[in-house]
């Protein structure tokens, strides 16, 4: 009995010694996989407004907009693109899989949190912005078979190493 | 004479013993999770308990109705976010076996090794949560929170969400590994393995931790089979039944794994099965990526679904999961049902919980390892 307190002891106090697991976020942003389901990218150039993606929707959060400016759109004449209103998303992605031509896209952005409730409506030109998120740390192990501990490093300076 | 309109939920009866006392443990107790328990004491000893489900029910197998068989799996995997996969093949199973389409080899280890990831998280948060926090033992939380983030970061990179998958459609999976996968996954479960040595050492070797959790709550063999508990805490009874092994989905058939029982049926000992579970998902998954096949991963499959039912069972980290989907040849189930693991443990409850101390009624509750999420649907 007094072995095993020892031993619970001796694990407990091990651990002093090792790295850090935690991560300073926001100021410490995580490098997000490809093809991170975050907020979704619209190629207003190859969308033909077919609505295939508010079909699939499971929360019904697209609805097929026209839009008002000047361009013109030959696959898509009655220039109608997706409109995400973002409070009810999921982010299944569904969306972005049965598109017929490949007109949306993942992004790893994921705070997309407003102070106005309207603000979550995000209009087609809104969505076919380029994603700003950039995260670089990725967990790395230390010491053998990380016995050492775990710690979050930026990925830039895990391959100079 | 009136008669009482009748109250939602339990009503306290008004025929107790002047000595005991009733508690209401929940709904919104941050140990109870989202279920109340109404228990009545005797001093510090429990008299009797009653488990006041329906808190979050939201009515899932409804919703299920009006919506297509691709939309449902998001929202039918939510009732249990930490163990997502496994809901979500429970659903895939019987609308693969109305259409007729066979998932190709490559995709069922794809599924298996993201369903063996799911449970060692799932059972990971249930040692912290469930287990740790209610014992008392702040470290074990820290610790296995903090390592199943680095499944988690695997998981993302699988499937591309951290919790809510959706990751398993009608034809097999989504996405194939991804490039450099293989490796990190290999080097994690390394990791993970010298884990589970200093996991044992500080949490289910200490002393502090058997003196609360040994001989407390004790289910028995024929107990648990009446009763008629499923997983792990069945196995914790004695019962050796594992739906991977009685009706082999996905690529369970041709993998090599042990069902690890207990005999006590105690708390510690079902604090104990999850453990040993952990270790046979590594033995799992390591075979998996030895062994996987190249080829396709998914066939494609129709919207529509013929007349007709079907049942799929999985074997998910709480217990055996079982749906019955109809079709009536259009896009929608005609009926969906879910009978769950977390819905069958915690009829056991009222009947461990008899005559032990308050306190204990944390460690039994924490061993059921119960979800009310994924009881209420």
């Amino acid at each position: 009995m007094s072995t095993a307190v020892l031993g619970a002891m001796y694990e407990g106090i091990k651990h002093i010694f090792k790295h850090t697991f935690t991560m300073k976020y926001p100021y410490q942003k995580v490098l997000l996989p490809k093809g991170f389901r975050g907020r979704h990218l619209l190629y207003m150039d190859k969308c033909t407004g077919c609505g295939i993606c508010a079909w699939i929707c499971p929360e019904r959060c697209i609805s097929m907009v026209p839009v008002t400016d000047n361009k013109e759109y030959p696959q898509n004449p009655e220039k109608r693109f997706p409109q995400y209103w973002y409070a009810r998303c999921c982010f299944c992605h569904f969306c972005t899989e049965y598109c017929p031509t490949g007109a949306l896209d993942y992004t790893p952005d994921y705070e997309l949190a407003e102070y106005d409730r309207e603000l979550l409506l995000w209009s087609p030109e809104r969505l076919s912005r380029p994603p700003t998120n950039i995260g670089e740390y990725q967990s790395v192990f230390h010491g053998k078979d990380g016995n050492q501990g775990v710690t979050f490093e930026p990925v830039i300076k895990q391959k100079s190493k | 004479m009136t008669t009482e309109p009748p109250s939602p939920g339990i009503s306290i009866s008004k025929t107790a013993e002047p000595s005991t006392l009733d508690v209401s443990v929940g709904p919104q107790h941050p140990g109870s999770g989202h279920c109340r328990i109404l228990i009545r004491v005797d001093g510090d000893y429990i008299v009797s308990a009653d488990p006041d489900i329906g808190y979050v029910h939201r009515g899932c197998e409804k919703i299920a109705e009006y919506r297509n068989y691709v939309s449902n799996i998001p929202h039918l995997e939510r009732p249990n976010i930490a163990d997502a996969i496994h809901l979500n093949w429970g659903y895939v199973l019987p609308i693969e076996e109305l259409q007729g389409v066979v998932v190709p080899p490559r995709g069922k280890y794809i599924s298996t090794i993201a369903a063996e990831m799911n449970r060692i998280m799932s059972h990971l948060y249930g040692l912290a949560i469930m287990q740790g926090v209610f014992s008392g033992h702040t470290t074990i939380f820290m610790w296995a929170f903090g390592d199943r983030d680095l499944f988690i970061e695997l998981a993302e990179m699988l499937t591309g969400a951290r919790l809510t998958y959706s990751f398993l459609v009608p034809g097999g999976p989504r996405r194939d590994l991804p490039f450099g996968f293989e490796d990190r996954l290999s080097r994690l479960l390394d990791y993970f393995e010298k884990r589970l040595v200093e996991y044992d050492r500080i949490f289910f070797s200490n002393p502090s931790v058997i003196a609360r959790a040994k001989g407390i709550g004790v289910l028995k063999r024929e107990d648990a089979k009446k009763l008629g508990v499923v997983g792990p805490v069945l196995r914790a009874s004695g019962v050796k039944y594992d739906v991977r092994k009685v009706e082999p989905y996905g690529a369970y058939a041709d993998l090599e794994f042990d069902i690890p029982t207990f005999e006590e049926g105690d708390s510690y000992s079902r604090y104990l099965i999850r453990f040993e579970e952990m270790k046979q998902s590594v033995r799992i998954i390591r075979q998996a990526l030895e062994k996987i096949p190249k080829g396709p991963i998914a066939r494609k499959a129709p919207l529509v679904a013929p007349e007709g039912e079907a049942t799929g069972r999985v074997e998910s980290s709480r217990g055996e999961i079982t749906y019955l989907v109809m079709g009536d040849n259009s896009d929608k189930p005609s009926r969906v049902k879910i009978m769950n693991g977390s819905f069958r443990n915690l009829i056991a409850l009222p009947f461990l919980v008899r005559n032990v101390h308050v306190a204990d009624m944390p460690i039994i509750y924490g061993s059921l390892d119960y979800w009310p999420v994924e009881a209420d649907r």
